[in-house]
């Protein structure tokens, strides 16, 4: 069996052919009206509805919304996150007991504590800012042990040397030195976040993008919903992307 | 059991113990109507279990689940190893599959109910889609860094190409479909219910959202735990499997 | 704390140290035991041993880093116990540079803790990186800089803190053969300026000979000071010592104490490997 050489363009190219191919059936599908278009709808008419949703305030205001929780559910997990694993790096056997709990955590239905944080925080961002810091965090906690333990072990001695206290070598030399993983964690984390955000938001539905798209489900704007759709999942995907390159380029290091 | 491992042990039981402490004092703190405290809620379980209404609930959630799993699992599995076999197929469709991991699920939600229709075709589907994605990636991974003289080997004995899979291939990516099962099992779940919390009208997720409705919080609690200890427990036993697979 | 007594001269003693070393399932390592030692004030003592011997070790302990199992070390006058001794400087084996700061970042770290004004810090901070040859790379980052300049970085980083005690652990056990003796001259005209007490491990005997006033002779491991011999060189001296007919005497008389023991230290792991 001889082997052809892929180069990466070729193979990038046979996926965006398959795709286009998909696209192309879809919209052919629709227009043949063998598919309802309260159920489906053709691409073309997906991207007109999100262009036309995106020139709506009211839907940029939502978008706004919505980020604005993912950011500061980021940041209280990114800040959250760091001291957890701090202090607990520092107790190495606090942290074998925690291992078993660290690593079955996003095994857990996390998502079923959001009923909670509606009682208890009321309605409104808070409860979806705390769904989001409860799954954001870990990831930023196991970046930051990770990290940590990859701090070589003369830095420890130089803080001492110093006569560093622990909060100042934390400050000092621990956490710059372990700077691109926990960046990379937090990047992680930004991810774990918008998922829950947007789930939280579908579920309480008074506002943000999560609402916006329910509502349009619900008041069978089907292409609408469609459009918002694709406008989220586009930016989402854009976001990832950008996040990916920026922790290949931490992880390379330097100033 | 070494002493390491006796001492270990009781610690983890020590933090557990401690976490429960730390959850009875958040519930005085806020008090047990808003949060019910570990007793009260273990107690709510156990009569919850007697109860045939709550049984059902539990049956239907299990019965998608399962399901879910299975096509997920499956599904899976069959798409990685093709996608890890054929370098065509592979660099054509798993791109796809990253997007799809890369997405919050939950945005196509929507576009699920209007395919599936509210019931429980959406909820299994829901879980599929959390499910399938990863175990594809992690499948197709394995399958592409298994050296290749067991191919070689293969087709030096003629075998034929569904023996190959059974006898030679499957084995070999087995830790790796184990790890994969690990986190399916796991997202799968989230899936289920996060489709019965949203659109369904029965199963413990539907149950969670109407006990809110009418401030059932001891219920909510229960659930929460019940859920709580299923994942917990199958997680750590699986990742036990994969430690013991992983050698 | 109560003043132990020590010789007039001594600024640094080491009473019965020992140190053992407890793993799991398996037997006890005692890396020193019974070391015995008087370092005077103003002396360059070098320590040479075969590897293993546990000289990083007893670098810890003096540093105030590592507890000792047994004995006491004691530092101008006051035991040490816990924590590093103001006074003390220390510069590992190890490469101790911070990659996210700038050459003269490193060097001012550790006098941003001492309260001192910026233009003080400034001042000192710039005499270091001109003694140690680094000016021009000031504004550099470590990972830019070769191995060499990297040590040097680090002493910088030490000298700038006016330390009365240094201890250096094989602080050029990275470098080329040329590299280290110009890092030695280095090191004797930062000896002289600062006039403090300094204590460098080494495993090269040349290098220990050449620039010591006194070189301690470690044993096998469990370690403890076999003998001490003086050099007798002026205070004034450079690598050229090397043209000296003593230094062959010196260098002699190391290796024949060091062989034996190198010898015991290999013979042991020939026949009875302990896993490090």
């Amino acid at each position: 069996m001889a082997q052809t050489a892929y180069t990466p363009r070729r193979t990038h190219a046979y996926s965006v052919v398959a795709l286009l191919a998909c696209i192309a059936l879809l919209e052919a599908v629709c227009h043949a009206g063998w598919v309802r278009p309260t159920t489906l709808v053709a691409p073309s008419a997906m991207l007109k509805a999100m262009i036309v949703a995106l020139r709506e305030p009211a839907t940029l205001a939502d978008f706004g919304l919505t980020l604005g929780e993912v950011v500061t559910a980021t940041a209280l997990a990114s800040l959250l996150g760091i001291l957890t694993g701090l202090f607990l790096h520092a107790t190495p056997r606090l942290r074998r007991a925690f291992e078993p709990f660290i690593a079955s955590y996003y095994a857990l239905p996390l998502f079923a504590l959001y009923p909670v944080f509606v009682v208890v925080l009321g309605v409104g961002a808070r409860p979806i800012i705390a769904t989001g810091v409860m799954y954001a965090t870990m990831s930023v906690v196991v970046a930051t042990l990770t990290g940590l333990d990859r701090v070589p072990h003369v830095f420890h001695k130089v803080a001492r040397v110093h006569r560093l206290n622990p909060f100042k070598a934390a400050w000092r030399v621990l956490i710059p030195a372990c700077a691109p993983e926990i960046l990379g964690g937090i990047a992680l984390s930004v991810g774990y976040a918008f998922v829950a955000v947007i789930a939280s938001e579908f579920l309480l539905a008074s506002h943000g993008v999560g609402h916006a798209i329910v509502d349009a489900y619900n008041t069978f704007q089907t292409e609408r919903m469609y459009g918002l759709v694709l406008a989220l999942a586009l930016l989402v995907v854009l976001i990832n992307g950008g996040l990916r390159r920026f922790r290949g380029r931490v992880a390379e290091g330097g100033p | 059991m070494t002493l390491a491992r006796t001492r270990r042990i009781a610690d983890i039981a020590l933090l557990s113990f401690g976490l429960l402490i730390i959850w009875e004092a958040v519930s005085i703190a806020l008090g047990m109507r808003v949060l019910p405290a570990p007793v009260q809620t273990a107690t709510r379980l156990v009569a919850l279990l007697a109860k045939p209404g709550f049984l059902r609930d539990l049956r239907a959630t299990g019965e998608a689940y399962a399901i879910a799993l299975g096509l997920a699992m499956g599904g899976g599995v069959g798409l990685g190893l093709m996608f890890g076999s054929s370098r065509v197929l592979g660099e054509t469709f798993e791109p796809w599959l990253h997007v799809l991991v890369a997405i919050p699920k939950v945005t196509l939600y929507p576009i699920i109910l209007l395919l599936f229709g509210l019931g429980d075709a959406a909820k299994i589907a829901f879980g599929v889609l959390h499910g399938l994605p990863t175990v594809a990636i992690m499948t197709a991974g394995g399958v592409r860094s298994l050296r290749p003289i067991y191919g070689k080997a293969a087709r030096a004995m003629r075998l034929k190409r569904w023996s190959y899979v059974r006898r030679i291939l499957l084995p070999a990516v087995m830790p790796e479909i184990v790890a994969a099962l690990r986190i399916c099992f796991a997202l799968a779940l989230l899936g289920v219910l996060v489709g019965e919390m949203f659109a369904s009208t029965r199963g413990l997720g539907h149950l969670l959202m109407a006990s809110i409705g009418v401030d059932d919080m001891p219920t909510v609690m229960a659930v929460i735990l019940l859920l709580f200890l299923f994942a917990g427990t199958g997680s750590s036993v699986l990742l036990a499997v994969v430690h013991r697979l992983k050698g | 704390m109560p003043e132990s007594s020590q010789p007039i001269h001594a600024v640094l003693s080491l009473r019965g140290i020992s140190r053992v070393f407890l793993a799991a399932a398996r037997e006890p390592v005692w890396a020193l035991q019974g070391v015995d030692l008087d370092i005077n004030a103003g002396e360059f003592f070098a320590i040479i041993g075969p590897s293993g011997c546990g000289k990083s070790t007893l670098m810890d302990i003096v540093a105030g880093l590592l507890a000792p199992s047994e004995g006491e070390v004691i530092f101008e006058g006051k035991r040490v116990s816990g924590t590093v001794p103001d006074g003390v400087g220390v510069v590992f084996q190890e490469d101790a540079s911070f990659p996210w700061l700038s050459v003269y970042e490193n060097v001012a770290f550790g006098l941003k803790e001492t309260g001192l004004d910026r233009a003080e810090i400034d001042a000192r901070v710039r005499y270091a990186l001109e003694f140690m040859g680094l000016a021009d790379f000031a504004r550099h980052h470590p990972p830019q800089l070769s191995g060499g300049m990297r040590q040097r970085v680090c002493i910088a980083r030490t000298l700038v803190l006016r330390p009365r005690l240094i201890l250096l652990d094989e602080p050029f056990a990275a470098l080329d053969q040329q590299t280290r003796l110009l890092m030695g001259e280095e090191l004797l005209r930062l000896w002289r300026e600062t006039g403090a007490t300094v204590v460098l491990i080494t495993h090269a005997l040349d290098e220990a000979a050449m620039l010591a006033d006194r070189v301690g002779v470690m044993s096998a491991r469990p370690g403890r000071f076999i003998e001490v011999v003086a050099t007798g060189w002026p205070r004034a001296r450079d690598s050229t010592v090397v043209a000296d007919p003593r230094f062959g005497e010196v260098t002699a008389r190391l290796w024949s104490l060091l062989r034996l023991e190198s010898l015991r230290a290999m013979g042991r792991d020939f026949n009875n490997p302990t896993p490090a």
